[in-house]
């Protein structure tokens, strides 16, 4: 998958945890989570979960430590990805 | 170490279901933190209280910390919970939390967080709705104040207006006469800037669905 691909299903598992649909629409990799995307911070382990989910990978503590803004995100999935 | 730290979560917006999956709470608990709660379960009766009580005490020491290391990482796995005792309610109401007032239905518990090498003490108190924790360090030269308030409206906007309404509340209460204003520092961090005095004194503000909490060292 490309970034541009793994960025748009992404949107796709923030979608249910952000209250802050326009910026969601306009995300880029500097896109900070919570305070952007208004996320609660109980839900990062939701998304983490769904993401693993979706791409059928694992996320381990040390990358999932990382997933703070849209571009980190989109970093440790490729990762994931490129090692299944 | 002079900070505040403290976290609310609201069990209308946790799914207990996943929650209780293996997959979720290896997330947010060390496998010895998970062996603790059979010790516990007479007590907290439902997993999923036990996993989020952890989870409040874990953010509310990454607010303290992130105050004095901006640098710092949010990795639950490496914030060990080293004890979870109950505590008698008295106990609270001394540390100004306001939300003991009313202890119908409510347990309180302390104990000791450790990140690296800091170890740090929490109080928390679990209620039907949330359960709220604070980092309050014995050595801090103040004493620590917290609250608790069910909001109607959840957006982002009223969230933080409710919250700093509520804090400053207490501090016109605690302190009559003296004029207090909420501030960020350029790192983002609250602080509460005590305009008579020109001092200013660390809050840490939280929230979660129809909760608003704060913490603050005065």
């Amino acid at each position: 998958m490309t970034r541009e691909e793994i960025l748009n299903e992404l949107k796709k598992v923030i979608a249910p945890y952000t209250t802050n649909k326009e910026m969601l629409a306009g995300i880029d990799d500097n896109t900070d989570l919570i305070k952007d995307l208004k996320i609660n911070s109980a839900n990062l382990v939701d998304i983490i979960i769904d993401a693993e989910a979706k791409y059928d990978i694992e996320i381990d503590y040390d990358s999932a430590d990382k997933m703070v803004n849209v571009g980190n995100c989109v970093d440790v999935i490729n990762e994931k990805l490129k090692e299944k | 170490m002079l900070s505040a730290g403290n976290d609310i979560v609201s069990f209308a917006e946790i799914d207990p279901v996943r929650t209780n999956q293996a997959a979720f709470y290896k997330k947010i608990l060390t496998d010895w933190e998970v062996l603790q709660y059979q010790k516990l379960a007479d007590t907290i009766a439902a997993f999923e209280v036990y996993v989020w009580l952890l989870w409040s005490v874990k953010e509310a020491a990454f607010k303290f910390l992130r105050r004095l290391n901006s640098q710092i990482v949010f990795s639950p796995s490496k914030f060990i919970v080293g004890d979870i005792k109950s505590l008698e309610i008295s106990a609270f109401k001394s540390l100004g939390f306001d939300e003991t007032k009313n202890a119908l239905n409510k347990t309180t518990w302390h104990g000791h967080i450790t990140v690296d090498k800091t170890e740090l003490m929490y109080f928390s108190v679990i209620g039907v709705d949330y359960v709220h924790s604070i980092i309050h360090q014995v050595h801090n030269s103040g004493e620590s104040y917290a609250g608790v308030k069910h909001i109607t409206d959840t957006s982002a906007q009223n969230q933080s207006s409710e919250v700093r309404k509520l804090c400053l509340d207490q501090l016109r209460q605690l302190m009559p006469g003296i004029q207090f204003n909420i501030n960020k520092s350029e790192q983002g961090v609250p602080f509460i800037y005590n305009i008579d005095e020109k001092v200013t004194h660390p809050v840490s503000f939280s929230h979660h669905g129809h909760f608003v909490a704060y913490s603050f060292v005065i």
